[in-house]
């Protein structure tokens, strides 16, 4: 039975003087896990906190089970001074926890993914280090199945601990996450399947900071309800974005004009084989799609008391925010008075809620997406089209979002045109209808079997390997102009790998292996198809020769044991590349993207 | 008579000693008067190496230089940068061979070179250079310290790297090489291409006395502190000895895992977390290779390039300084490491696919095996055999001198 456990979360930096009025931390509750130990640790989640000096694990925090059924379960921390800094280092590491677990229940809700996450690592448990070191730093690594925060002393000499950022914490949760879902990005060499990692963690920042109410309160008032300001939601950890120049990542410019074309004014212009700026094109994009629907919302409330259809369903609209915060608290009254005609709310009240909505809805439709997203080096286009099929499969009939969407992606150059994105969505095919799917989705046999069947119409070439992963059977909630309906969907992902040729930079071989795949996702009732999306892996054959020479000449690639240090594992500053027949193969490319020297600096 | 110039590469096991012998006739007189350059001459500490560190090869290496010299002085010695492997043969051959001064007037040096980082107020006036060169020194002491604490397994791998870089052996080292010039001692940096901010390039009049030989100095840059990365971040348990104590053994217990975590997931990040060491440690050995003096020497239509241990990043800004040009000699940098040569545009300019003229181009190198893991790279060997003939000290490791010679 799932035990509540209500935690302190930091949800400014403490040091943002314009926003000393706000209470630094903000109740979350964590309602889905059953057993929680002294850490905190739970079976999926677990903190460590090194000490710096002696490199031992100091003292665990210890649980709190709830006294009676009323009460929630705690960690009872020290509010004892931390040694370096501002915050109890004990707070430091609940807060953390509950970031965390903040950010893993976004992906999680019914109205997301609907299930829980998993780790793309084998094990259950994402170790979490809260004070890794000194270093301006903080990243996600697959193989230590970790998040690793550092510290460091910014301008003034005073320590900046990154575990301290909601938003470095959830970017780099999301980070874990998204590994899980979309595994073959981290392997990529493809700028913009690395951009796709890099865009989505700092949208999950975003929402994640949005679901801070407080903050999103706070932040609204000062801007007269207005996100589409430089300072809007930027000013949430200042500190950090200032001492962190160097690692642009988490310098947040989401309200960009940034474009992959290559005629677009200079100032907006992006390197199409530079990770980072590549993710500024697409993070730029859907914070552009969130302002335009938060404004609509806004001036709907205002109007009419409620949304259109066509942008949100009428039972989508709802507010809910009751469930992100104290179930049993203030929240909810205020939620509950913000869920009827909005024409009753001020301004300030309508644009509260209307922020919420506007973010959950993108939460579903961007999160969704990625469950679409097919395997291999995708492209921004192949994201597009995932985003705009799950959409589209989902929500027939409010498609605003959408268009706003598939306007951002050609306006920016992500696809060459709004046909580019189009994609037929809920249509039968006689294999698919045929299929035995409790059997499908269990035995790698019959998924084999089928996909070898229907080479075509899962575009997999004739006579080529090809792998089959694991089936995903997902339920998720949808709202229809009838109301709420769940949503049952099987997802089918198959890849294969093609050889392309490669520049031979730093005597590199003149040929590389990238990863191509298709997602098919059926609709379990009906047996439709409810999208195929197959891997777009072509496009970006130049854009991948530019990044491997940028590795190259940053002496981060290294072939073969080149990679290992003297005492035998792999180097941190290190993405390995094997060559095998005379073919390259990268690994763990993605983990360039936090390295401190990366291709860009 | 036809001149030649002739180049000698001593088998000095797993390091560098090279001298050149230079027919150079005095445009003026049209006297031709043989000159001599001495560069380096050094190899890894024997503690760590064993065959490839063998200090008993100095004495013969020396009894060569100095029967070559023919009681000649050295013109100029070239120190390329501040490894043992390149610094620490003639102290050796001054205090264990020829003890008491008797080196005097066997090896007499007129002129010196030695790189820019090496003299001695170099940190006193480049505050940037001296904040990295202070944050790897600490860092070095940390990683011997925990290193030596871990136990001999975990030391065995990093001991060449410790001992090559070891900051307090090559100090006492390279003051001796301070001190070997009699006319002039020159700590030199690029003399070509364009200036580096407001520090303009080196000027080469006065530090040398040839006068038909040109050279030019390609790298290192004035400020060395672009060739220091950034460390990895390191919590190792046992404690940094003060500065300028020996590091010494201190137990360092393994964390213990806590209830709820898997004990092989546990101990797999407390190991991952130390993965920094490597990196760090390679960092350290990059940092001081990049400072490598890197020359060309050009003689009647001849050009040998020398550019001692310069890694990628050395290249990469010589590149970036348009200062490289195609040679007919390459010295193979870090005993022909998979990053001591670029295998990519830099490498095509100074070995381009079809030669510019149409004399005998050869590249040759230093190196010992089973000294660096990975060196001398199969991979680098051969691609340098695609462009010129290939010389090695491991052709015939018995033989004490190997010599290349260019007519002129």
């Amino acid at each position: 039975m799932p035990v509540l456990v209500k935690l302190p979360l930091i949800v400014k930096d403490a040091t943002v003087a314009d926003l000393k009025d706000i209470d630094l931390l903000e109740d979350f509750v964590i309602t889905g896990e059953e057993v929680f130990l002294d850490g905190p640790l739970t079976p999926r989640v677990a903190i460590l906190d090194f000490d710096g000096t002696t490199g031992q694990l100091r003292e665990s925090i210890p649980f709190e089970a709830a006294r009676s059924e009323k009460d929630f379960g705690a960690y009872g921390f020290s509010r004892k001074p931390d040694d370096v800094g501002d915050v109890p280092r004990q707070l430091a590491s609940v807060s953390v926890f509950g970031t965390v677990y903040k950010t893993m229940r976004m992906f999680e809700e019914r109205d997301a993914l609907g299930r829980a996450v998993v780790w793309s690592f084998e094990g259950p448990q994402l170790l979490v280090v809260p004070r890794a070191g000194e270093l301006a730093n903080a990243f996600y690594e697959r193989d230590s199945h970790s998040l690793q925060f550092f510290s460091f002393r910014a301008g003034g000499g005073a320590f900046v601990h990154t575990s301290q950022s909601q938003d470095i914490v959830s970017h780099e949760t999301a980070h874990a996450i998204l590994d899980g879902i979309a595994p073959d990005l981290y392997n990529s060499i493809s700028p913009q399947a690395l951009a796709i990692h890099e865009g989505v963690a700092d949208m999950t920042a975003l929402l994640c900071a949005f679901r801070s109410r407080q903050l999103r309160k706070r932040v609204l008032a000062d801007t007269h309800g207005r996100i589409d300001r430089p300072t809007a939601f930027s000013s949430i950890a200042p500190q950090f974005a200032e001492a962190l120049k160097s690692s642009r990542h988490y310098l947040r410019n989401l309200l960009n004009t940034k474009s992959l074309k290559p005629d677009a004014p200079e100032k907006d212009r992006v390197d199409p084989s530079e990770p980072h700026e590549v993710s500024e094109v697409l993070s730029g994009a859907l914070y552009t799609v969130v302002v335009n629907v938060f404004e609509s919302l806004k001036r709907q409330y205002k109007e009419k008391g409620s949304a259109d259809p066509s942008l949100v369903e009428k039972e989508e609209d709802a507010y809910s925010e009751a469930k992100d915060l104290d179930p049993r608290g203030a929240a909810v009254r205020a939620s509950r008075r913000e869920s009827g005609d909005a024409r009753n709310l001020s301004d300030q009240e309508i644009a509260v809620k209307a922020l919420y909505v506007a973010a959950e809805r993108f939460k579903r439709t961007l999160y969704r997406g990625l469950d679409y997203l097919p395997p291999g080096d995708v492209t921004l286009a192949d994201l597009g089209r995932a985003i705009i099929a799950s959409d589209q499969a989902s929500h027939p009939d409010s498609g605003d979002q959408r268009q706003w969407i598939i306007e951002e992606f050609v306006s920016r150059g992500m696809a060459g045109s709004a046909s580019d994105l189009a994609l037929a969505t809920n249509y039968t095919h006689p294999a698919v209808t045929a299929l035995d799917l409790p059997s499908f989705v269990e035995s790698d046999w019959v998924a084999y079997q089928f996909a070898n069947g229907n080479r075509d119409l899962l575009h997999i070439p004739k006579d080529i390997p090809f792998e089959v992963r694991p089936r995903l059977d997902v339920t998720k909630l949808y709202w229809h102009r009838d109301g709420e309906h769940e949503v049952r969907e099987c997802l089918f992902k198959v890849s294969w790998t093609e050889s392309e040729k490669s520049t031979t930079v730093g005597g590199l071989p003149p040929r590389r292996r990238v990863t191509v795949g298709t997602t098919l996702a059926i609709d379990w009732e009906t047996r439709q198809i409810r999208a195929i999306l197959t891997t777009e892996a072509s496009a970006q054959r130049e854009e991948r020769d530019r990044l491997l020479q940028a590795l190259v000449e940053a002496d981060i690639l290294q072939l073969g044991d080149h990679a290992l240090s003297p005492g035998g594992g792999a180097l941190h500053r290190a993405v390995r590349g094997d060559v095998l027949d005379g073919i390259l193969r990268i690994r763990g490319a993605a983990r360039m993207l936090h390295m401190d020297a990366s291709p860009e600096a | 008579m036809t001149s030649k110039l002739i180049v000698r590469m001593y088998n000095v096991r797993f390091g560098d000693g090279i001298l050149i012998t230079v027919p150079d006739k005095d445009p003026q007189s049209n006297q031709e008067t043989e000159r001599h350059i001495l560069i380096d001459v050094g190899n890894a500490p024997l503690v760590a190496s064993k065959e490839g560190g063998d200090d008993s090869v100095f004495k013969p290496v020396v009894d060569d230089i100095i029967a070559t010299l023919g009681g000649k002085h050295v013109d100029l010695y070239v120190m390329t940068h501040e490894h043992l492997d390149h610094v620490q043969g003639l102290p050796h051959a001054a205090w264990k061979s020829f003890p008491n001064g008797g080196l005097a007037g066997k090896i007499d040096v007129d002129f010196s070179w030695l790189t820019a980082s090496a003299a001695p107020d170099y940190y006193d006036t480049h505050p940037d250079a001296k904040k990295q060169k202070l944050a790897f020194e600490a860092m070095y002491a940390r990683i011997e310290q925990h290193l030596r604490s871990a136990g001999v397994d975990k030391l065995q791998p990093y001991l060449r790297f410790l001992s090559i870089n070891n900051p307090a052996a090559t100090t006492e080292c390279v003051q001796f090489l301070r001190t070997l010039a009699k006319t002039r001692t020159s700590y030199v940096h690029r003399s070509v291409g364009p200036a580096a901010g407001a520090t303009p390039v080196f000027k080469l009049e006065g530090t040398h006395p040839f006068k038909e030989a040109r050279f030019e100095i390609w790298g290192p840059e004035e400020d060395t502190s672009d060739y220091y990365s950034t460390l990895q971040s390191l919590v190792l348990a046992a404690p940094p000895p003060a500065r300028g104590a020996a590091a010494e053994p201190v137990a360092a217990p393994r964390p213990l895992p806590p209830a709820g975590v898997d004990v092989g997931d546990f101990y797999n990040l407390v190991d991952a977390r130390l993965r920094g060491v490597g990196d760090n440690m390679l960092a350290i050995d990059k940092a001081a290779n990049n400072t490598s003096v890197v020359f060309s020497l050009e003689w009647r239509g001849w050009r040998l390039l020398f550019p001692g241990d310069a890694e990628l990043k050395s290249w990469k800004t010589m590149k970036d300084k348009g200062v490289l040009k195609p040679v007919h000699l390459l010295k193979v940098a870090h005993h022909g490491s998979h990053n001591g040569t670029p295998k990519d545009a830099p490498f095509d300019v100074i070995l381009p696919t079809a030669p510019p003229d149409n004399r005998k181009r050869r590249a040759a190198v230093s190196t010992w095996t089973n000294t660096y893991s990975g060196i001398p790279d199969k991979d680098t060997d051969d691609l340098i055999k695609t462009r010129c003939e290939f010389h090695s000290t491991l052709d015939d490791p018995q033989k004490l001198v190997y010599q290349l010679e260019f007519e002129g």
